[in-house]
């Protein structure tokens, strides 16, 4: 049953990251690095950091409803297959600086994010609000 | 529009369930820290994306396959997560290594992928 509900979650994280990818397109012109990407796997990064550290006992989900939201709706939400294909895409266009910039910014303000998710989160728990 | 939707979330669904159930299992099989489910997971995706973008199925292949089920079954909030989990072990080495092996295989074998499937 717990795949049934998963699944359902992942629908709606891959159709977040969709829409995401729809809007950004209207600007692409405008854009250096695959923003769309980014700013799904950099809010992803937060909430998954957040949810992991007292934000789904807040939320107070109970062990099925959190796994479908982590694993099912953020683990769909963001992305790794998308962000090898866009830095190959850049590189086989000769930005290399782009690619290095892009593959750099991912890679650390990603642990950033889910590192100030989990920051956050303990403190909240810490505190003992109910939010 | 709604079928591009139905494409997307179909993938979805399949991609979210794999990676669900291939985490789980080798969670099982390998008792260690190290992310080996997660890191098979976006290293095969990667590939296959690769594969997938340079074979040039058309927009409702690449639509149903890449941005619904590579984009689901691939990720990238667990990957933080789990490196955040081993520095915070202490794990160092396995901090690097899991970053290190995940970008640079991700990326070149998102690369192989590429040229295979533009051969194919």
């Amino acid at each position: 049953m717990i795949y049934i509900y998963v699944g359902i979650a992942g629908v709606l994280g891959a159709l977040c990251r969709y829409a995401a990818g729809l809007a950004a397109n209207h600007l692409a012109a405008a854009l250096w690095l695959p923003v769309a990407t980014l700013l799904c796997n950099y809010s992803g990064s937060f909430a998954l950091g957040w949810l992991s550290s007292g934000g789904a006992a807040r939320m107070r989900l109970s062990d099925t409803g959190r796994i479908a939201v982590t694993s099912g709706f953020v683990g769909s939400y963001t992305t790794f297959s998308s962000f090898s294909a866009e830095t190959v895409h850049l590189l086989q266009s000769g930005e290399i600086v782009a690619a290095l910039s892009y593959v750099m910014i991912s890679l650390w303000g990603g642990l950033l994010l889910a590192w100030l998710g989990i920051k956050i989160g303990e403190r909240k728990a810490a505190e003992g609000g109910v939010v | 529009m709604w079928m591009n939707v139905a494409l997307v979330g179909a993938g979805g669904f399949a991609g979210a369930v794999l990676r669900y159930y291939i985490s789980k299992k080798m969670a099982e099989r390998f008792q260690t820290d190290f992310p080996y489910g997660t890191l098979t997971i976006n290293l095969t995706g990667s590939f296959l994306l690769g594969l997938l973008i340079g074979a040039n199925p058309g927009a409702a292949v690449l639509l149903l396959a890449g941005t619904g089920f590579m984009g689901a079954f691939t990720t990238f909030s667990t990957l933080k997560l789990e490196s955040l989990t081993l520095a915070r072990k202490s794990l160092f080495g396995a901090f690097i290594g899991y970053l290190g092996a995940t970008y640079t295989l991700g990326i070149v074998l998102a690369y192989v992928g590429y040229y295979i499937g533009r051969a194919l």
